[in-house]
């Protein structure tokens, strides 16, 4: 008779399945009761198609595992930015692999964001992963930012301020303040010019309390010619040309006269 | 002959739950999840270990202490007393088994083709020495798969482009950029569009080493996709053949509990540990490898060797107990 058990367990499913309304809360349940069993094969699969696979095998191994160990904040990074950043095809047709490095992206920040609530106190530092990933995957693939539907600076500052939000630490306090330029040329690209300056504003305001009162000085007042030079008050052609020039003011270097 | 009905029939009462189980568990796994491989390997591994339980729980021998052992022991002839008899049993009910996870699975797995790999003529580096390599084309080609191992370079590292050309003329599709280790590029090819490929370095500074398996060439066409499924899921009965031919060789000194624990843990250490090609033979599969012109020969060469000579192993050491 106990031969009979896995049958008896079927049937009882499959009774439950057939009467039940919630077809899909009956599949669900099952699944999660059944998922266990092919954690033992998944460490090595995922090492295995790592390493001969495709990344969409890869990846779809990775989201097997991280739904059997939601809290794990770095696996769930390392594996979106895998997914999201090495899981190219090379030889596409450059629109198509605009299209698919977004769709990557999106898949890779919707795990992210899933992963979120489980993660905890890493919640700030999965949010500034999500910042990171999309400077990152617009940079290998800057196509992408047209179909993210926003500017991918002004997205990655959402993220971080939802991480800043949730009490992060100085870390991600410093990248807001020091990505100011990138975030303001975004808003201005898109007309907002207000806004800009606002944000502007809030990181001088911001560069004023940093720690290191010699950095916190220097950024603080290039921070102010900026927005003298973007408010077109600025009377120093000289140091304006010094600005343009400067590597961290690249993103505004065109609004800058 | 009665044995192995016995043993056959006995392997597919505890098999054939085993395998409506695993065939629940595809299905479930892959409505739920849209994929497929990690279910394959539970699919495949449940009737076998049903099957390898059975075998040790039916036929006496493969313990001290089961009942009826000493009767089988004197009816019987031969050292070894039916064990391989009740084995071939077994393998016989797990193929069955086996086979019909390969009907159920095979709509879930690409179409089979062989993937040749492909060797360069000269030292397979891509470096400032050298900076083009060529390989010979297999016919009825349609796709090449590029994964080049990435090396360190001597200078801050650029992504390497190349240049890929058949019979030497350049691909319409323009360079391909190599900026991870292991990357894997998949470049199309037009069926017959040559017989030699060659690599070019064009720019960038990561030196390339394209080791044994860093350039396939795929084949257009190959078998039917359940003949390819048969013949992965048919792997599985190695670690079965392994795992029969150790519970025989531990037979003398073995109750029946523990002789069931070893027989499972052979059988994880052969799937999980992937000391055998088991797990390898499905993964394959479910990539759409054709098993034939895989490496994997050897390593079931192995494994139905080891199987052997635990079994010969055990018919020695039988016989020298019984002098």
């Amino acid at each position: 008779m106990r031969q009979l058990a896995p049958v008896v367990t079927l049937c009882l499913f499959g009774a439950a399945y057939a009467l039940g309304g919630e077809a899909k809360a009956v599949e669900d349940s099952i699944a999660a009761l059944v998922r266990p069993l092919t954690l033992p094969f998944l460490w090595r699969s995922l090492a295995d198609a790592t390493a001969h696979g495709d990344p969409r095998e890869a990846w779809e191994a990775a989201q097997l595992l991280l739904e059997a160990t939601p809290g794990w904040a770095d696996g769930h990074t390392v594996f979106a930015f895998r997914y999201a950043l090495d899981g190219g095809d090379a030889v596409l047709p450059k629109a198509a692999r605009e299209v698919a490095a977004f769709d990557r992206l999106r898949l890779s920040l919707r795990l992210l964001e899933d992963a979120r609530a489980e993660c905890g106190k890493r919640e700030p530092q999965v949010l500034s992963d999500m910042a990171w990933l999309v400077e990152l995957a617009v940079r290998n693939e800057p196509g992408i930012a047209a179909h993210l539907g926003t500017d991918p600076a002004v997205l990655a500052d959402r993220y971080l301020e939802q991480a800043e939000a949730l009490g992060a630490g100085r870390m991600v306090l410093e990248q807001r303040l020091y990505e100011v330029p990138r975030l303001c040329a975004a808003f201005l690209r898109a007309g907002d010019r207000e806004r800009a300056l606002a944000v502007l504003d809030e990181a001088i305001r911001r560069a004023g309390q940093q720690p290191d009162p010699a950095l916190a000085h220097e950024w603080r007042s290039t921070l102010l010619a900026v927005r003298g030079d973007l408010r077109g008050d600025g009377e120093d052609a000289a140091g304006r040309e010094l600005r343009k020039a400067d590597a961290r003011l690249q993103p505004l270097a065109p609004f800058l006269r | 002959m009665r044995t192995l009905w016995f043993a056959c029939r006995q392997s597919l009462l505890w098999a054939l739950p085993a395998t409506a189980l695993a065939l629940a568990v595809l299905w479930i796994g892959v409505a739920t999840t849209g994929t497929g491989t990690p279910w394959l390997h539970v699919a495949a591994f449940l009737p076998v270990v049903a099957s390898s339980l059975s075998a040790v729980a039916f036929w006496p021998p493969f313990a001290t202490d089961a009942r009826g052992a000493e009767l089988v022991r004197r009816t019987t002839k031969g050292p070894l007393h039916g064990m391989p008899t009740a084995t071939l049993g077994a393998l016989l009910a797990a193929a069955a088994c086996l086979l019909l996870l390969a009907v159920a699975a095979s709509p879930l797995v690409p179409e089979p083709r062989a993937h040749h790999r492909l060797r360069a003529h000269e030292r397979p580096l891509l470096d400032d020495g050298r900076i083009e390599l060529s390989f010979a084309l297999p016919e009825d080609c349609v796709e090449l798969q590029l994964r080049p191992v990435v090396l360190m370079p001597r200078a801050a590292p650029e992504a390497t482009s190349l240049q890929i050309a058949i019979d030497g003329k350049e691909l319409a599709a323009g360079p391909v950029m190599i900026f991870g280790d292991r990357q894997l590029v998949r470049v199309p090819l037009e069926r017959g569009s040559g017989t030699t490929v060659a690599l070019r370095r064009i720019s960038g500074n990561l030196p390339l080493w394209f080791d044994a398996a860093a350039v396939l060439a795929v084949d257009g066409s190959g078998p039917p996709r359940l003949l390819g499924c048969a013949l992965a899921f048919s792997v599985w009965l190695l670690p079965l053949w392994v795992t029969l031919g150790t519970a025989m060789l531990l037979s003398r000194w073995l109750r029946q509990p523990m002789a069931l624990v070893v027989a499972g843990v052979a059988l994880v250490l052969q799937s999980l540990g992937q000391v055998g090609p088991a797990t390898a033979a499905v993964t394959l599969c479910a990539r759409g490898h054709w098993l034939l012109t895989e490496p994997i020969f050897w390593p079931c060469i192995t494994s139905l060797g080891a199987g052997v000579a635990a079994m010969i192993a055990a018919m020695a050491l039988r016989a020298e107990h019984r002098r």
